[in-house]
């Protein structure tokens, strides 16, 4: 009998399952055991259900389950775009309407449109440039003074600098000088010893001389 | 109480706001969609991608589900769905990447040996699914993991029963193939 491989194909989940009626099964378990291919398909698909018993459950990495879900919350910081619009409208309407805020002595002073008293601006003006002035002269004095002590001790390192090379140099000298006049005593005292060796070496001589003289005329008298 | 809430409180629940409840509904569904990405994708980052899809259109779609299937069966329609047009979108069908496999091990599930184990487990059923086309390993997986009736599997993917067999049996002869050339090496 040939193998009819559809009536597999339609069962075969259903023969793994032990869920067929005994004729069928018998049939399906036939075509398993004549037919290669069937045969091939029924041990794959063993093989398959074997591999969804082995499958180890890999646990689900750390994600954001309900981002999506969640509607956006108000913020503490929602009005932030609103001040941010308020200030800057503000400040267009301050230039529009030419506002002017003038700080004096007196207090502040607000005026629009740009009438502001001459002689308060002026007196507002001479105020500032006074204190601009007197924080300058402050200025420079501490920069003069900054800049005088810096130098002095600069200068104070040069100084110390030259005086300890000069000392230098003038040990240098002495120690020349000494070793000079070591070697100059030591060479006079070797002429005064050759001096008086001649001396000696003569006086010697003299004496024999005198001896030799004196014998002779010893002998003579006799 | 959540903790035992049916599917269709956990929906209703979710449809009238509540987050809380909807993730509820992902935590216990998200083991059996992610491990049915990472069977489809073969690949732990791709699988991460699809199952937020599946979740996203999920939630997108919960106004829909009518609650005629259970919401098993609606769920891996989307999954199903989402994973056939992720396979062809990529114009392949992917293989598993080594840098890829799995390394997350559950404490305490046993001996670093047998973690080991399991994961070359793991690594070769993904190696061997990867071998079959998008439609063969979607129906394979359904069936043999998911266990759908073929009725279901129809459903699913929009196809009729003897499509869904005819393809289970082309994907197991396929497998059967790439089994004996294994073997062989």
């Amino acid at each position: 009998m040939p193998c009819n491989h559809q009536q597999v194909e339609a069962h075969l989940c259903d023969y793994l399952d032990g869920a067929l009626d005994p004729a069928l099964n018998r049939e399906i378990e036939h075509c398993i055991e004549t037919c290669e291919e069937c045969r091939e398909v029924y041990e794959s698909a063993l093989q398959v259900r074997q591999w969804s018993h082995q499958w180890q459950p890999q646990p689900v990495p750390d994600w954001h389950r309900t981002e999506y879900a969640i509607p956006k919350r108000k913020t503490a910081f929602e009005w932030m775009p609103w001040l941010s619009m308020a200030t800057s409208a503000l400040a267009i309407l301050m230039v529009v309407f030419k506002v002017e805020i003038v700080s004096t002595q007196q207090g502040v002073t607000i005026s629009f449109g740009g009438q502001a008293s001459q002689v308060q601006l002026a007196q507002h003006i001479d105020q500032k440039i006074n204190e601009l002035a007197i924080k300058q002269l402050g200025y420079i004095d501490n920069r003069f003074e900054e800049q005088q002590l810096a130098q002095a001790t600069v200068t104070k390192g040069m100084l110390q600098e030259l005086l300890e090379h000069s000392r230098q140099e003038r040990r240098q000298d002495m120690q020349t000088l000494m070793a000079s006049w070591l070697k100059q005593r030591e060479s006079d005292n070797a002429e005064m010893n050759k001096r008086v060796d001649y001396i000696l070496d003569n006086q010697i001589e003299n004496n024999q001389y005198l001896n030799r003289v004196l014998q002779v005329s010893n002998t003579n008298h006799l | 109480m959540l903790l035992n809430d049916s599917d269709e409180k956990l929906i209703d629940k979710a449809l009238n706001g509540s987050q809380r409840a909807w993730g509820k509904l992902v935590r216990r569904y998200e083991g059996k969609v992610y491990n049915y990405c990472l069977r489809m994708s073969g690949s732990q980052n791709d699988a991460m991608d699809l199952m937020q899809e599946v979740f996203l259109a999920v939630y997108r779609n919960l106004p829909n589900f009518r609650q005629q299937s259970s919401f098993t069966t609606w769920l891996f329609r989307i999954a199903s769905n989402k994973s056939t047009d992720w396979l062809r979108s990529r114009h392949r069908v992917p293989t598993l990447n080594a840098d890829e496999l799995p390394t997350d091990h559950t404490p305490g599930s046993g001996s670093p040996q047998q973690s080991l184990q399991q994961d070359r487990d793991n690594q070769h059923i993904m190696h061997m699914l990867g071998e079959l086309s998008a439609e063969q390993r979607v129906v394979v997986e359904l069936k043999f993991f998911q266990h759908f009736t073929f009725e279901d599997i129809a459903a699913q993917l929009g196809i009729s029963t003897n499509t869904a067999k005819t393809r289970l049996y082309a994907g197991l002869r396929r497998l059967k193939g790439k089994m004996e050339i294994q073997n062989a090496m």
